[in-house]
């Protein structure tokens, strides 16, 4: 398979800010791949792309694989490997790097909030139903109170 | 002595990208790492899970970085990052194979049509369920706060900027996030109402 350098160059420039405006999860890219893929580079067509959209969600891992898809469609094994790298690195290398500062706070008031808080939402997207969590103690981290009407 | 070689790092992460269909990944980190394996406490994995989620990227990856990184450190990181994305993406990939050389068969085209609807559907349920819990809709909160009325602003602004008009979706996104932000700061959810948390 012929290798097109500019298609896979293309393609990191694409997947990597995406990677870092992924905000909430993967599935808020995916309009903006979409566009990407059809309209602008004419990687897929429409069709293609909702049937690589139900591929990567059919298959197990997280349904951004589409990415992989995408640059697979592009560019062959090559293409994949490109988009998934450049889809997953940059976001991963932040992550890295927030939990090296993360873990030397060790301890740390801000710390501790950002652990306490996170349970009462976990446990809610766990086992949804129950009625009234007492309030986090993420309030700690909170400006005071609330200057609103 | 280390409770986990990266070796077992990397197979246990493969594992359990390979056995994640439709998501809820995370649900079974916490089972093999928390409460079988005992090598990550409850709350360390809420807050790696929490932190997983406020940096961008998919969260089982971001939290898989995190949890190898506790574990063994960088080598850890990338052992259970890449053990999450190789075998899944792998299995995507032969099943797109399979796709190029059936996917024009009538049968398939059902199977995939009807694929793709369920995911959409489940997209905007989530995305709709997402917005009534931001608003606090179905629960006893005041629904008219300027609170509200901002965040209503911003989920229409992205709507119609990147759905509608096209317009280019990474300055938009990191624009809107800021103002996002500094609109929670300057109008917090009231206590006890548990909004985010």
């Amino acid at each position: 398979m012929a290798v097109d350098e500019k298609t896979l160059v293309t393609l990191a420039l694409v997947f990597a800010p995406l990677s870092l405006v992924s905000v909430g999860g993967g599935s808020s890219i995916i309009a903006e791949m979409q566009h990407q893929a059809v309209a602008v580079h004419h990687w897929t067509t429409q069709r293609e792309f909702t049937d690589l959209f139900a591929i990567a969600r059919a298959a197990p891992g997280p349904g951004t694989l589409l990415a992989t898809l995408i640059g697979f469609t592009a560019a062959g094994w090559l293409g994949a490997l490109v988009a998934t790298l450049a889809f997953f690195l940059p976001s991963s290398l932040l992550m890295y790097v927030t939990v090296s500062i993360f873990n030397r706070w060790r301890g740390s008031a801000w710390h501790r909030a950002i652990e306490a808080g996170s349970l009462p939402s976990r446990s809610a997207s766990f086992s949804r139903g129950s009625s009234r969590f007492s309030a986090p103690r993420a309030a700690a981290c909170s400006p005071g109170p609330s200057p609103s009407p | 002595m280390p409770r986990i070689t990266l070796l077992e790092l990397f197979l246990l992460f493969s594992q359990l990208g390979l056995s994640s269909f439709g998501g809820a990944v995370s649900a079974w980190v916490h089972r093999a790492l928390v409460e079988r394996r005992r090598l990550i406490s409850e709350a360390e994995f809420a807050g790696a899970l929490g932190l997983a989620r406020i940096i961008p990227g998919a969260n089982v990856v971001n939290l898989s970085v995190m949890l190898g990184h506790r574990l063994r450190g960088a080598a850890g990181a990338a052992a259970a990052g890449v053990g999450l994305i190789l075998g899944p993406s792998l299995v995507a990939i032969a099943l797109m194979i399979a796709y190029l050389r059936w996917g024009g068969s009538p049968a398939s085209r059902v199977v995939l049509e009807g694929a793709a609807a369920a995911s959409v559907g489940l997209l905007v349920a989530m995305g709709l369920a997402a917005g009534a819990y931001l608003l606090g809709i179905g629960t006893k909160a005041k629904l008219w706060t300027w609170r509200n009325a901002g965040n209503t602003a911003v989920i229409a602004a992205v709507f119609v900027l990147i759905g509608v008009l096209h317009v280019a979706m990474v300055p938009t996104v990191l624009v809107l996030t800021a103002m996002s932000i500094a609109l929670a700061y300057l109008f917090p959810a009231p206590r006890g109402t548990s909004h985010g948390g």
